[in-house]
């Protein structure tokens, strides 16, 4: 046990290290280029401290998560209820397949374009492309997770005769629980940067709409302010909402 | 364990020194007056690139240097790559991205405004003639309001009495895109440059679909503002210590100008030679986009208090950070010595 402790500790200090030879490299490399280029990590930081003084940070931030969480839960369900399905009855599954691939395969900018034409600029045209966007994901996890339940097992409780109650919970529910949590967290962090990328064109506010802005004033430590914030953003939803989760499922599952 | 950190801590640094030294690397421009061996000169899509076409085919900088090459840019990130790291000589670009740019501290001049304005709301509505008509309609417009044409149309708009953000939506969509769905009806309103107003026109005509001019921007402009009917919009912007080389400067200048001269009077004779040079710029959309184009260039820095009359103007709803914050002083403008 204390030795565990130990390695953790040891661990997390790499981790800083980690951290600060990036800051280093960063340093460096904003010494060697132009400002207009790279910016310095004290410009960025400062830039960061005065969005946030104004109000600028945070207004945007809300705006952004709103739109990502609704995106996020809407892509999820209609995923995973479509997966199921699909996973349970392969004609469906191949009904589906078309349409899934081609959303993955198209180039996600051209989403933005016709929601924009359809829905106009603003919050329903990022939460329909969110959604849009995280549907397959969804989708194919649980489909594939659905049909890779052992047989052996789905032909033990016909023998058995076992309740389907116990059928759901004991064999689909699980199985379905591995392809939705792979799928999950592969699209929390998906759904930040679809919602950003869809701000960028089709909004009027939001971090996307924000980045966007800073690009066409050639605001680079704005730039590489919002860069950074998304990179902790995405740290902070992996430690309080997607490691938890795990962990949870995964005593459930034991 | 240990040795595999000094390993990477190694590498880091080794990556670190690499990247550092390859910046230190960066040579400042040609610095000899004497004769170049190459001028480099990168152009965006628009009627201002139109005359170096004619310059590098006939080679019409000889004098000064051996040979002249030409190339494209499209994104903002290009242009301010090409200026920080001194990749070109001349760059032929929007002059509020030149005065951004010189604000936030890059080394660039003002050699010359080439185009006064050659922006026009493109219609497939025949009923849409005046500002007024673009009340509750939805129009495409590159870098969405708050960018270049965002702006201008907004203070326009403003100075019409129309509020801009509630009387009409403004979308967000680059000019190749709006224009292919002009064509297929997706929308009816686009706000578009020279020579694409051109190229848009001709493939809608082919899925017959009538486009049309039907604002032009620059009237709108000087009415609005009680101005000339121009706008300061492209011009060639000298990058770094090339601003020093005079001889060089004064004779693209003088060169420019008679391309320019000779394309005005030549339209049907230039468009092949700007589609040799610029493929996507078709030969017909040159030849008919030139009476729209308001190609007469006027050089720095006499073309100086137009611009700022312009600026102060555009100021009066753009934010003070859409040019980097402040007017650009005379330093921008090259003065010929």
């Amino acid at each position: 046990m204390t030795t565990s402790i130990i390695q953790e500790i040891n661990l997390r200090r790499y981790y800083i290290l980690g951290i600060l030879l990036i800051l280093a490299g960063w340093q460096v490399l904003a010494w060697a280029s132009h400002p207009l280029i790279v910016a310095s990590p004290g410009s960025t930081f400062k830039s960061i401290f005065d969005m946030l003084a104004s109000g600028e940070l945070t207004d945007n931030l809300m705006v952004t998560l709103k739109r990502q969480l609704t995106g996020l839960v809407l892509g999820v369900l209609v995923g995973t209820f479509l997966g199921i399905f699909g996973g349970l009855r392969k004609s469906l599954d191949s009904i589906f397949q078309p349409g899934i691939n081609a959303i993955l395969a198209t180039p996600s900018v051209i989403f933005v374009v016709i929601a924009m034409v359809r829905f106009g600029q603003g919050s329903t045209q990022v939460i329909f492309v969110t959604a849009l966007l995280i549907m397959p994901i969804m989708y194919l996890n649980s489909a594939k997770s659905i049909q890779s339940i052992d047989s052996n097992l789905l032909q033990m409780i016909q023998v058995y005769r076992l309740p389907p109650r116990i059928k759901l919970l004991k064999v689909y529910l699980p199985g379905l629980l591995y392809g939705f949590m792979a799928g999950f967290s592969l699209s929390v962090a998906s759904s930040l940067r679809i919602t950003i990328m869809a701000e960028l064109l089709g909004a009027q506010n939001g971090i996307g709409h924000a980045i966007f802005v800073a690009r066409g004033y050639l605001e680079t430590s704005k730039l590489f302010g919002w860069a950074l914030i998304l990179v902790l953003l995405v740290m902070i939803i992996e430690a309080l909402v997607f490691n938890p989760l795990q962990r949870f499922i995964g005593k459930w599952q034991e | 364990m240990k040795r595999n950190i000094k390993k990477t801590l190694a590498t880091v640094l080794i990556m670190v020194l690499a990247i550092g030294l390859s910046g230190c690397a960066q040579t400042p421009a040609d610095k000899t007056p004497d004769k170049l061996p190459e001028v480099k000169i990168s152009a965006s899509q628009g009627a201002g690139s139109y005359p170096l076409a004619p310059l590098v085919e006939k080679n019409a900088l000889q004098n000064v240097a051996d040979k002249t090459t030409l190339e494209s840019w499209v994104t903002s990130e290009q242009l301010t790559a090409m200026i920080t790291s001194n990749q070109v000589h001349f760059i032929m670009g929007p002059v509020t991205n030149a005065i951004m740019l010189y604000n936030k501290g890059a080394d660039v001049k003002l050699a010359n405004v080439a185009v006064w304005g050659m922006m026009y709301i493109l219609s497939a509505d025949d009923s849409v003639t005046t500002l007024a008509d673009l009340k509750g309609q939805e129009i495409a417009v590159t870098g969405g309001s708050n960018g270049y044409h965002g702006t201008l149309i907004r203070h326009i708009l403003i100075q019409n009495g129309i509020d801009p953000d509630k009387d009409l939506t403004i979308l967000n969509m680059d000019m190749a895109e709006s224009s292919s769905k002009l064509a297929t009806g997706d929308i009816k309103l686009a706000l578009s440059n020279e020579p694409n107003s051109s190229v848009a026109i001709a493939n809608a005509a082919k899925g017959n679909v009538t486009v049309k001019r039907a604002i032009d921007l620059q009237v709108e402009w000087g009415k609005a503002t009680g101005s000339p009917a121009r706008i300061p919009q492209a011009g060639i912007i000298i990058v770094g210590e090339n601003a020093k080389n005079t001889a060089l400067v004064n004779e693209v200048l003088k060169q420019f100008n008679a391309s320019a001269e000779w394309i005005n009077e030549n339209p049907a004779a230039a468009g092949p030679v700007v589609e040799k040079y610029f493929p996507k710029m078709k030969a017909n959309a040159v030849e008919n986009s030139l009476p729209f184009a308001r190609l007469e260039p006027v050089s720095s820095p006499q073309c100086k208090d137009e611009l700022n009359a312009f600026l102060t103007e555009y100021l009066k709803t753009a934010p003070p950070a859409s040019i980097g914050g402040k007017m650009p002083d005379d330093n921008f403008y090259y003065s010929g010595n």
